[in-house]
């Protein structure tokens, strides 16, 4: 049957849908899996940049739809990762140079050829989004901890269902274990009680994201990064793999607070 | 030394915090949005329903009813109304005439009120099984037809 096509989608801008896609293709290239990233933000192209592809682009997402050249030449393949390929968002256009259909052609045409396709959604909810969900198999919705977040991701959820599709898996990005723990942030279990939606990974906020994307080298290259473990752990739970979710509070245990109570910090 | 005990079994000795609201108001917000139904529309949903209910039903007191969305899952919600009766027709009945007598105070009004509710809880069950008061409030809803008829 070939590729399993995955949409990152969120409805809210900023929460980390590129950032998701970027980790998520790297660490499924690396797990041996052949895998093409797609920006579906016509318009606004960053994926490239995210993963530092950016200076190689010669073809787009539009050029193929308009057949100004054939899809093999819009796909650029990393250097490192030589089963991993991005097809970048066209810079000067608008998304209405794409339709849901195209997306659904495009996706065809590589399924034979990946295990993996990976469409990173624009924000929003209009035609962008459709297009990106279009063609999708599964599609992961990414929020944040806080209400603006949360109540978007609702919004997908309702769209998703509207467009008689799965209901969708949660990615939790940014969660502040520390803030969580004192009460003044959403915890997990909040969010998935909020949401009624399956969780198939939580990130935590983590300082490491943002020189990643400032060298366009994603965080999950990083083996210090916990977010990128945590992109990792759901890249490997795609597979399949029974993976448990990721303990962020590993020093909230009775002992170890006791250990810190007498060490005296 | 309570501090230190909730300390040890990692609870939070201060205030829930400000993620308990967000999660309450998450979850009001999305129910109402999930079903398409905003918050001042239920209000108005509300009123109307009390409308009809006290047209029909005496003693019915606004302020008791209780008419919300429930929510077992994200699919699965259904509209659930609570209409106690809080007052018998005789006791209303009687109360108004307490009403005109002005000696009565604010204070004992209000008390009068919660102890009539409470045996009017107590009634309702019973009068179910009688079927008089059911005749009586009949009659009252005809009476009043007719009475719209003259109008137009």
């Amino acid at each position: 049957m070939g590729a399993k096509v995955i949409t990152i989608t969120s409805g809210k801008g900023g929460v980390g849908k590129t950032t998701t896609t970027a980790n998520l293709g790297v660490a499924l290239a690396r797990l041996g899996k052949k895998t093409v990233v797609i920006d579906a933000d016509i318009g606004l192209r960053n994926l490239d940049v995210v993963m530092g592809l950016e200076n190689r682009i010669v073809y787009d997402l539009v050029d193929v739809v308009e057949g100004r050249c054939r899809l093999r030449q819009a796909m650029i393949k990393h250097k490192q990762f030589p089963d991993l390929y991005l097809i970048p968002a066209a810079q000067t256009r608008d998304k209405t140079s794409v339709s849901p259909a195209d997306m659904i052609h495009i996706t065809d045409k590589l399924r034979s050829d990946f295990d993996f396709i990976i469409i990173d959604s624009p924000a929003g909810i209009e035609r962008g989004f459709r297009n990106a969900v279009a063609p999708a198999d599964e599609v992961l919705i990414v929020t944040n901890p806080e209400v603006s977040a949360v109540r978007d991701a609702d919004r997908i959820v309702g769209l998703l269902e509207a467009e008689h599709k799965n209901p969708g898996k949660l990615i939790l990005n940014r969660l502040k274990p520390a803030m969580v723990k004192k009460g003044e942030m959403l915890s997990a279990d909040d969010v998935v009680d909020i949401l009624a939606l399956e969780i198939i990974g939580i990130v935590p906020e983590d300082d490491h994201v943002i020189p990643a994307s400032n060298s366009g080298i994603p965080v999950t290259l990083n083996e210090n990064s916990h977010a990128g473990v945590a992109f990792r752990n759901i890249a490997r739970r795609l597979t399949g793999e029974d993976v448990a979710l990721m303990d962020l509070e590993t020093n909230s245990g009775f002992f170890q607070r006791l250990a810190k109570f007498f060490g005296g910090r | 030394m309570a501090g230190f005990f909730d300390r040890m079994l990692g609870r939070n000795s201060s205030n829930k915090g400000s993620s308990t609201t967000a999660k309450d108001r998450l979850k009001f917000v999305l129910l109402h949005e999930r079903v398409k139904i905003a918050p001042e529309k239920m209000r108005e949903m509300k009123a109307e329903i009390v409308a009809v209910i006290a047209k029909y039903v005496p003693g019915i007191d606004p302020d008791t009813v209780d008419i919300a969305i429930e929510q077992s899952d994200r699919y699965e919600n259904k509209l659930v109304a609570e209409i106690p009766f809080s007052k018998t027709r005789a006791e209303a009945a009687a109360e108004s005439d307490s009403h005109d007598d002005l000696s009565v105070s604010d204070d004992a009004l209000v008390e009068a009120d919660s102890a009539s509710e409470m045996d009017a809880d107590l009634k309702f069950h019973t009068d179910e099984t009688i079927p008089n008061p059911t005749i009586q409030n009949s009659v009252d809803v005809l009476d009043e037809a007719e009475t719209d008829e003259v109008d137009d």
